[in-house]
C-alpha cells in the first residue's frame, strides 16, 4: 500500500457521450471528487449510488483522459459487457465513480519526457501531455494504432503539440509501430508509456542505457483500492519478489521494479478449491 | 434512532455488520473511502504462519450477478500480521477478528497462542476452506472429524471467542456445524465462497492457474440464507452469516434465518458506500417499525413463528 486515499465515492451523470475513432468519449459531471494527476484511473460503473445488487456487479477501471473541476473525461473501447452497456449510455444517465485512484505519472522536464502510447493506452498520455505543455515541459508524444479508422481525432485536437502518429496500415502518420521510431542510438530521455503487453516489451528492449522508464498497467480489478488483492504484479524487493496492486502501487510503476518470474510455484495447492 | 447493539458469537457489537475476510485487507486499506470504524467487527484477512504471495494474475472474474476470484490466501504471515498490521489497528472503534488458517491442528493451535498474547485481538475466525497439507489438500471444512480436531486444539490455548468459518462445498452442512459445536466454538460464520469456474472458449480452458476460484457476491445470498437456517433450526451453535449481502434488507434476511450478525464481503468491492447506507436503512427499518431495538424485532419474528 502506498499513501493515503485521496478518493472519494460519489454520483456523476453523463454529460455527453461520442465516438471518437475506434473509442467512446464520455464525459461526466461528478461534483466532490479530489483533482487527478495523469495516470490516475477512476472506477466507474452505471447506476445510482445506492443501488445495492448492481448489474455489472463491478465497477470498471478507467484512465482519466481529463479532469477539470466538475467534470471527468475518459475515453474507452468496447471490450466486454460492462463497456458494452456504458457505450450505450445516455445524457443524464447515472454514474457511480470512485477516484482518483492509483500512483499517476510523474512530472519533471529533465530527462526529457518520451510519452508512448498504444490504442487504449493513450488516453492517459493525452492528459499527461496537456499537463507537461501547460507546465512548460518540452516532450515527445508517440501515439500507435492499428488502423487510421482507430484514431481518436477528437481527443488528440485538444493536445498542444502535434503527436507522432504511427498506424499498422500505413493509412495515417508513419507506417509501423511507435517502438521501431525510438530504435537505435539517441539521447536517453523519460520514456512514460501505456499500451498492451507486447508494446511494453518491444519498449524495454529500445531502452537507451540508464534511460528513466514508467509503464502504466491495467489488470482486472474489483474494489481499485488495493484491499481484495486482485489485481497484483510482481515487484522486486532485494533479491527476491512480491506482488504489488496494480490498483494502488500502480497503475505506473517503475520498469526497473517489474520483473519477470516464475509465479506458477505459488500456486495455492488446494485439489478442489476456493482459497480466498 | 433505534440502537443496533447486537450479542455475536460471544462478542458485544455496536452493530451486526462485520466486514468478512479477504473483503476489506486488513482494516485500512479503504479508509477514509470506508471507515473502518463503521463495522462492529472486522475479520481481518486470513494470515498462515508464513507469508503466501498467492495465485498469478488472473485472480478475478466477474459473473452474473457475482464474482470468483483465486487469490489463494496472499497474506503478510502471522509475524508481519502482530509486527505492522495489528498495532495499527489500535485506534478502530471495531471489534478486530482474527481470521488464521493453518496445515495441521499444531499449527492452528500454535498461531493462536501467539495471538493470545495480543489484547486487540478480541476473536478468531478458523479459516477451514484452505489444503490439508497432510491429506493431499483435502479441505478442513469438508471433514467434521478434521474441524474438530483444529478446534479442540485452538480452544485449549485461546480463551477468547472463536468462531468456525464453514465451506458451503459439503453435503451437509450442519453436521460440520456439530462439530465445530463439540469442539467448543461461540459461533460458526457460514458461508465462504462456492466452488465455481469459468471457461475461456478460445482456449477451451479456465482463465485460473488453479482452475477452479470461488463465487461470492448477490448471486449466493440464498445459498447463504439456508446453510445459516439450516445451522440455526438445529440449536446448538450461533452462527455468523455470510454471502451476497448487499443491503440493509440482505442482513435483514440472514439474522431472520437465525445469524446473530452478518459479514459484508464482494459488496464492499463493488459498492463502497453500502456499509453506511445498510447502518442507515437498519436504523429507519427499525425505527418505522416501531422497534427499539433489534432484539425487539427479533421478538415479533418469533410470535409470528
Ligand atoms: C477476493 C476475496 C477474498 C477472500 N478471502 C478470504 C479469506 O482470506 N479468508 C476467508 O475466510 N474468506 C475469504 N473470502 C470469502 C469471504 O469472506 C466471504 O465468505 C464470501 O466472499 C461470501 O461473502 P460475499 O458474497 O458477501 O462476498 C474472500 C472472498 C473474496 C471475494
Ligand atoms: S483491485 Fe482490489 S487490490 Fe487492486
Amino acid at each position: 500500500m502506498s499513501g493515503e486515499l485521496s478518493a472519494a465515492y460519489r454520483s456523476g451523470r453523463v454529460r455527453a457521450l461520442k465516438r471518437d475513432g475506434l473509442y467512446y468519449h464520455l464525459s461526466m459531471e461528478a461534483p466532490g471528487l479530489a483533482p487527478s494527476e495523469p495516470g490516475a484511473f477512476f472506477m466507474i460503473g452505471l447506476g445510482e449510488i445506492e443501488s445495492p445488487a448492481p448489474d455489472p456487479l463491478l465497477m470498471r477501471p478507467m484512465s482519466v483522459l481529463n479532469h477539470d473541476g466538475d467534470f471527468v473525461d475518459i475515453l474507452f473501447k468496447v471490450v466486454g459487457r460492462g463497456t458494452e452497456l456504458l457505450a450505450a449510455a445516455e445524457p443524464g444517465d447515472s454514474l457511480r465513480l470512485l477516484g482518483p485512484l492509483g500512483r499517476p505519472f510523474s512530472r519533471a522536464a529533465q530527462p526529457q519526457p518520451i510519452l508512448v502510447g498504444g490504442g487504449a493506452g493513450v488516453p492517459p498520455l493525452c492528459f499527461l501531455s496537456r499537463r507537461l505543455s501547460a507546465e512548460g515541459i518540452a516532450h515527445r508524444v508517440l501515439f500507435g494504432f492499428n488502423s487510421a479508422d482507430d484514431v481518436p481525432d477528437s481527443a488528440l485536437s485538444k493536445l498542444s503539440q502535434e503527436p507522432e502518429i504511427f498506424t499498422l496500415d500505413g493509412r495515417r502518420g508513419q507506417k509501423g509501430h511507435t517502438v521501431a521510431a525510438l530504435a537505435g542510438d539517441r539521447e536517453a530521455g523519460r520514456i512514460q508509456a501505456c499500451g498492451p503487453g507486447p508494446m511494453l516489451e518491444a519498449l524495454k528492449k529500445v531502452r537507451q542505457p540508464g534511460e528513466a522508464m514508467e509503464l502504466s498497467l491495467e489488470e482486472r480489478m474489483a474494489c481499485g483500492m488495493g484491499f481484495c488483492r486482485g489485481c497484483v504484479r510482481p515487484v522486486a524487493t532485494g533479491d527476491d519478489w512480491r506482488y504489488a496492486t496494480v490498483c494502488r502501487e500502480g497503475p505506473v510503476f517503475d520498469a526497473d521494479d517489474l520483473v519477470d518470474v516464475n509465479e506458477a510455484g505459488e500456486v495455492c495447492l488446494q485439489e478442489e478449491g476456493s482459497c480466498g | 434512532m433505534a440502537d443496533l447493539l447486537v450479542f455475536a458469537g460471544g462478542l458485544e457489537l455496536k452493530n451486526p455488520m462485520l466486514a468478512a475476510s479477504g473483503c476489506f485487507g486488513y482494516g485500512l486499506e479503504a479508509d477514509p473511502v470506508i471507515p473502518p470504524s463503521l463495522f462492529g467487527g472486522i475479520v481481518t484477512k486470513t494470515i498462515t504462519p508464513a507469508p503466501r504471495r498467492g495465485n498469478p494474475v488472473p485472480r478475478l472474474a466477474e459473473t452474473h450477478a457475482g464474482m470468483l476470484n483465486s487469490i489463494g490466501l496472499e497474506n503478510v504471515g502471522l509475524d508481519a500480521f502482530l509486527a505492522d498490521k495489528l498495532p495499527a489497528l489500535e485506534d478502530v472503534d471495531s471489534k478486530i477478528v482474527v481470521s488464521v488458517s493453518a496445515g495441521s491442528a499444531g499449527e492452528f493451535a500454535e498461531m493462536a497462542e501467539r495471538l493470545a498474547e495480543h489484547a486487540r485481538v478480541d476473536a478468531l475466525e478458523l479459516n477451514l476452506s484452505c489444503p490439508n497439507v497432510a491429506e493431499h489438500g483435502r479441505n478442513f471444512a469438508a471433514d467434521p472429524a478434521a474441524v474438530a480436531a483444529i478446534g479442540k486444539a485452538v480452544r485449549r490455548v485461546f480463551a477468547r471467542p472463536m468462531w468456525i468459518k464453514l465451506s458451503p462445498n459439503v453435503t451437509d452442512i450442519s453436521e460440520v456445524a456439530r462439530a465445530a459445536q463439540d469442539a467448543g466454538a461461540d459461533a460458526v460464520t457460514a458461508i465462504n465462497t462456492l466452488l465455481g469456474m469459468d471457461i475461456n472458449i478460445d482456449s477451451g480452458k479456465s482463465p485460473f492457474a488453479r482452475v477452479t476460484a470461488g463465487l461470492s457476491g448477490p448471486a449466493i445470498l440464498p445459498v447463504a440464507l439456508a446453510a445459516v437456517w439450516r445451522i440455526a433450526r438445529e440449536g446448538g451453535i450461533p452462527t455468523i452469516g455470510v454471502g451476497g449481502a448487499s443491503s440493509a434488507k440482505g442482513l435483514l434476511k440472514f439474522l431472520a434465518a437465525g445469524a446473530e450478525a452478518v459479514q459484508l464481503g464482494t459488496v464492499l468491492f463493488s459498492d463502497p458506500g453500502a456499509p453506511q447506507r445498510i447502518l442507515d436503512d437498519l436504523a429507519t427499518h427499525l425505527d418505522a417499525q416501531g422497534h427499539t431495538n433489534l432484539n425487539s424485532l427479533r421478538e415479533q419474528w418469533k410470535e409470528q413463528a
